[in-house]
């Protein structure tokens, strides 16, 4: 068991063994420091690495820090296995196995932690970093340990020490030293010998005349600023340094995996690049690293179009991985990653899920429900809707979803899709309780139109809230049919009609007129010169609503009927400003060519 | 067993363990940054009066740099030790873009016989600018300058900054020479039975942690960042039974040694030292009578080496997949032999200049194999046969930048060389010189005295001069230890 590699000053042991006493008020400010420390380090295990909650705990830390070194400049804690010692005493005790915070510095080599005066915030959060326990599965905790993570820190106020346990390497680093010494020991005649060659030679001459060794001869014929590095030549150096990132040498290991795959393909080797390429897919797709997914997604339909190169096996084995890439389990990672508040360019997002498998609309449309932040559910809205257009009932199934927004997406979608297969589904959702969501079918059944969509959308006149009724007024056009006509007239014969607000009448009136025109010329002329139709009380804002109406109608008779009503109309009234609107709009250059 | 009587001792000889790493990143970029405002100040000072507003920057970008270091070290001392710089006791690392204001640095206090400058809080600005001017006004090559330095300063008011004499290089003594060598001897030893151990799991398919991996790394990392030769010392005995593990350290700690000189900082030399470790990694694929053969390969066999970059790729992402660190050696693995002019194998669809990682490796790997003596090449090259070899592939095979790096490091008289110097001593290479000026001025250990008797314990420096100005040593011939059974490894090991 040797020491090899530590940061720190020189370890304090004397301090374990108790030469300057702690008091108790120092004692008690360590353990509870400790236990802060504790405490943040679960808090940074448990919450995901945005959530504000983990401000305050590295507040409370800190402050821990500044009031120690209020009274101390140095805080040297000695690691036992069960304990961790401060001037000789525990101010830590523990013999659980798993979350034990002496026991997890100890296993690791770890024996002492100094930390001194002026320990900043940031040192603060990059130590809790090295405390936090990785998830079993995750490659920083096969990876990495806490000495490993203290060393690529570089702390300015903490040194720790640690012991190294390289039980094999000793044991071969004596074998091969000794036997390695012992197979030749420079005798003094081989001393005597090179001694006597040496002083007899020419420099560089051998017996034979031959060379037998010398300086490197371009260097000694003139050395001086051979090897030395000009401006330009240190300026590329620079520049080759840093394209030396991650996201380079993940390109560069994508680019080794696939011409690997075409250089052994035909060979069994070719199934097991293709697994390290899903699994590099995975790892990608896990760190939210989807533009360099896109691209391994890129280069497998690539590889799909060598239909001469690769045989039937390997292409459909490619195109499994493509598969792959948006199922379940790869679902559950995207909604992960996006949840995790870290910051994924959606750009990137939404050229990898073009890039996916038109089988993969279930599991996205699931995903749909999994990702909180809008910005990515839209970049998947795009996806499902050009994914969607083939399994319409697959995708509709969405709408039964429990969650609001998921219902409200979904029917987005089926709006742009624009397939009148999602008819039924929609119609359905007309009941939901979320006024948002119906109003989304409303939209949804406009931008389907036609006439089915159309006696869908005479439900929605009978929604309670007048808001649903106006916007399916306003989408009833899209119907382009005659059938919605009978429809509105019902409506507008019933008795409480009247109630309504003068807005939603006018409406249904100028919806009535701009579907039925010559249809409904009579009845709007009729009741425009108050036919009695309706009471009294309401009789201008019904002649209002007619005219209005009238304006919708691209006839002469129409205006005419306008026109001619205009001079009973008491001015200023409801009456003589629908009137005079609508002769307005019918006296336009563009709409009076329509009338003639 | 107790292993807390075990690791308290084992502590407490770390405490006199001279190899460890006293100073974080920002300290060493602080230093940095102060070599090269010493280095401006000291020049603008011999064109400008001390009233000139040239001294305004580089005056603020002192402070600012002493202001980084005193933040944890309210004094400390900037040193001169051979050809290098050292923060109190740590070596100031430097890259590429900083060599040449280092090497005015040492030039400067070599000539003005200045061994060290304290800076010790508060410094102001009327201070640095004094001290620069009145060391530009020292006399060169005077004895004692220091104390004269110093005098001159204090009339002048200046507390906070002051200088020491030269220490004399005999002073380095050979016991720190063997502290070094025992340190990295331990070192390189646990990166061969690490690799040993990793390379062994792979082939047996058992999962692999990579942990012992980058500690051993690091551990590399901080000998080479403190001082390079006695680790490299170790790759020139080419003697070790297992070729292999022994070749896939060499070359590690070679590449690093290149990211080092590159200013590399310590995350990245792991990286290529993980990524270099794991270059071979593929030849654990290749059959064993294959790899032994004592004979030239058959054109099939040679097609079934030449596959260890493709197999090196794919034992690779059985250890774990695909992450940052297993990336960078999984394209190494791929294209250390792909060529700087991107031929070699193997023969890629897209052509493309393989990434620097892979370059450097390519180098180390050459060298390393050039003078290593393998089963089909009983004969291994000299340091310096290979290295003309090389440099005939600069610009074709190899890159011809890193090239030019390399060869600095590895030196006009490559460690391990057997000299002999005009005053008749034997002697062994043990450190190259990094002035590239000085090539051919390294640091010896000497193996016999002016008349051929045997010395142990004494190292000497071949840039060292005498009061007269001359060289009190300088190489007269260089030879090949092998031919004389000179066992390097009793002086490395």
């Amino acid at each position: 068991m040797d020491d090899l590699f530590a940061n720190g000053a020189t370890p304090s042991l004397n301090n374990a063994a108790g030469d300057d006493t702690a008091s108790d008020s120092e004692l008690r400010r360590v353990k509870e420091l400790i236990q802060t420390l504790l405490k943040t380090k679960r808090a940074f295990e448990m919450y995901p690495s945005n959530n504000p909650i983990l401000l305050k705990f590295q507040e409370d830390i800190l402050k821990k820090f500044e009031v120690f070194f209020e009274e101390s400049d140095r805080l040297i804690l000695i690691i036992r296995q069960h304990d961790i010692l401060y001037k000789g005493q525990a101010v830590y005790h523990s013999t659980d196995k798993d979350d034990n915070l002496a026991r997890m510095f100890f296993k690791d080599g770890l024996r002492e932690l100094s930390f001194t005066s002026g320990f900043s915030g940031d040192e603060v959060l990059d130590f809790i970093d090295v405390m936090r326990v990785r998830p079993e599965t995750s490659t920083e905790s096969f990876d990495d340990d806490v000495v490993t993570r203290l060393w690529e820190k570089d702390f300015l106020h903490l040194t720790y020490y640690v012991i190294e346990e390289f039980a094999e390497g000793t044991a071969l680093e004596e074998d091969e030293v000794s036997r390695i010494l012992s197979r030749h020991q420079t005798t003094d005649g081989d001393l005597a010998e090179v001694y006597q060659d040496a002083s007899t030679e020419e420099p560089g001459e051998g017996e034979d005349g031959q060379q037998i060794f010398s300086p490197l001869e371009s260097i000694s014929m003139g050395f001086k600023g051979v090897f030395s590095l000009g401006e330009e030549e240190v300026k590329s150096l620079k520049e080759e340094m840093e394209r030396l990132t991650d996201e380079n040498f993940l390109l560069g290991a994508i680019n080794a995996l696939f011409e690997s795959l075409y250089i052994d393909r035909g060979t069994p080797d070719f199934g097991i690049l293709m697994d390290n390429l899903d699994s590099a897919l995975g790892y990608l797709v896990r760190n939210g690293v989807f533009g360099t997914a896109s691209l391994i997604l890129d280069r497998f339909r690539g590889l799909m179009s060598l239909k001469q190169v690769f045989s039937p096996a390997e292409l459909e084995r490619i195109n499994a991985s493509v598969r792959k890439a948006a199922d379940e389990s790869a679902m559950r990672s995207i909604a992960d990653v996006l949840n995790s508040g870290k910051d994924v360019p959606s750009s990137e997002f939404q050229r990898f899920l073009n890039l996916l498998d038109r089988s993969s609309l279930v599991p996205l449309s699931n995903l749909l429900g999994e990702i909180q932040d809008i910005k990515y559910r839209k970049s998947l809205i795009e996806v499902l809707v050009s994914l969607g257009r083939d399994n319409i009932d697959a995708l509709a199934a969405g709408v039964r979803d429990k969650r609001d927004y998921v219902v409200k997406n979904v029917v987005t979608i089926l709006g742009r899709i624009g397939d009148k297969a999602a008819l039924e589904h929609l119609k359905q959702t007309l009941k939901h309780p979320e006024i948002s969501v119906r109003r989304e079918v409303v939209r949804a059944l406009g931008m389907i139109g036609g006439p089915k969509a159309g006696d869908t959308l005479l439900h929605a006149l009978e929604d309670q809230d007048p808001q649903i009724r106006m916007s399916a007024l306003r989408y009833l056009p899209n119907a382009q049919s005659y059938a919605v006509l009978d429809g509105l007239l019902e409506t507008i014969n019933r008795p409480d009609f009247s109630d309504r607000a003068l807005a939603e009448k006018r409406a249904f009136f100028e919806v009535l007129s701009e579907i039925g025109q010559d249809k409904v010329l009579p009845l709007m002329t009729k009741l425009l010169k108050k036919s009695g139709f309706f009471s009294s009380a309401s009789k201008d804002e019904l002649r209002a609503c007619a005219a209005y109406g009238l304006g919708n109608i691209h006839k002469m008779e129409a205006l005419e009927a306008l026109k001619k009503e205009l001079g009973g109309a008491k001015k200023g009234s409801v009456l003589a400003e629908a009137i005079s609107y609508s002769i307005h709009k019918l006296s336009r250059p563009a709409v009076r060519a329509g009338t003639e | 067993m107790s292993m807390e009587q075990d690791n308290s001792k084992a502590r407490y000889d770390g405490a006199q363990s001279p190899f460890r790493s006293e100073v974080s990143e920002p300290i060493h970029k602080g230093a940095r940054a102060l070599i090269n405002q010493l280095q401006v100040l000291f020049r603008t000072s011999q064109i400008h009066d001390i009233g000139n507003v040239a001294l305004v920057r580089p005056v603020t970008n002192m402070m600012n740099a002493l202001d980084v270091i005193f933040r944890s070290e309210p004094e400390f001392t900037v040193r001169l030790r051979g050809e290098y710089l050292y923060l109190d006791q740590t070596r100031i690392r430097y890259d590429i873009e900083d060599m040449a204001s280092y090497e005015y640095m040492v030039e400067a206090l070599k000539e003005k016989k200045i061994g060290s400058i304290t800076f010790q809080q508060p410094v102001t600005p009327d201070d640095i600018k004094r001290f620069a001017y009145t060391f530009s006004a020292m006399a060169p090559d005077k004895d004692d300058s220091h104390d004269e330095l110093n005098e001159r300063l204090a009339q002048r008011g200046v507390k906070s900054m002051w200088t020491g004499a030269v220490e004399e290089q005999e002073q380095i003594k050979f016991d720190d020479l063997a502290d070094r060598r025992k340190m990295a001897k331990k070192t390189y030893f646990q990166a061969v039975s690490v690799t040993r151990g990793v390379m062994n799991n792979i082939k047996s398919e058992q999962p692999t942690h990579l942990k012992k991996v980058k500690r051993v790394i690091q551990g590399i990392v901080d000998i080479i960042l403190k001082e390079e030769s006695s680790i490299m010392g170790l790759t020139t005995i080419k003697d070790f039974d297992e070729y292999t593990y022994n070749h896939c350290v060499n070359v590690s700690i070679l590449a690093m040694t290149i990211g080092q000189k590159l200013g590399f900082d310590k995350n990245l030399l792991t990286s290529l030292g993980i990524a270099s470790l794991f270059h071979d990694i593929g030849k654990v694929d290749v059959p064993i009578d294959i790899l032994n053969k004592p004979s030239s390969f058959t054109e099939d066999e040679w097609e079934i080496v030449k596959r260890h970059p493709v197999m090196g790729v794919k034992a690779i992402s059985k250890v774990r997949g695909l992450n940052e660190l297993a990336a960078s050696s999984m394209v190494v693995a791929f294209e250390h032999h792909i060529f700087y002019d991107m031929t070699g194998y193997p023969q890629t669809r897209n052509k493309m200049m393989p990434n620097f990682f892979s370059r450097i490796v390519s180098i180390a790997d050459q060298y390393d194999s050039m003078t290593s003596a393998r089963v089909y090449s009983r004969i291994p090259y000299t340091p310096d046969k290979a290295l003309s070899l090389m440099m005939e592939r600069s610009g074709v095979q190899l890159d011809p930048l890193l090239f030019k790096i390399f060869a600095n490091i590895i030196g006009v008289y490559p460690i391990g060389t057997l000299v002999m110097m005009d005053t008749r001593e034997l002697g062994l290479v043990y450190e190259s010189n990094p002035n590239p000026e000085k090539l051919d001025r390294p640091k010896v250990i000497l193996i016999t005295d002016s008349v051929g008797k045997r010395v142990t314990g004494r190292t000497v420096d071949l840039g060292e001069k005498d009061p007269s100005g001359r060289y009190k040593r300088t190489i007269f011939k260089a030879l090949d230890p092998k031919k004389y059974n000179i066992n390097l490894a009793e002086y490395f090991l």
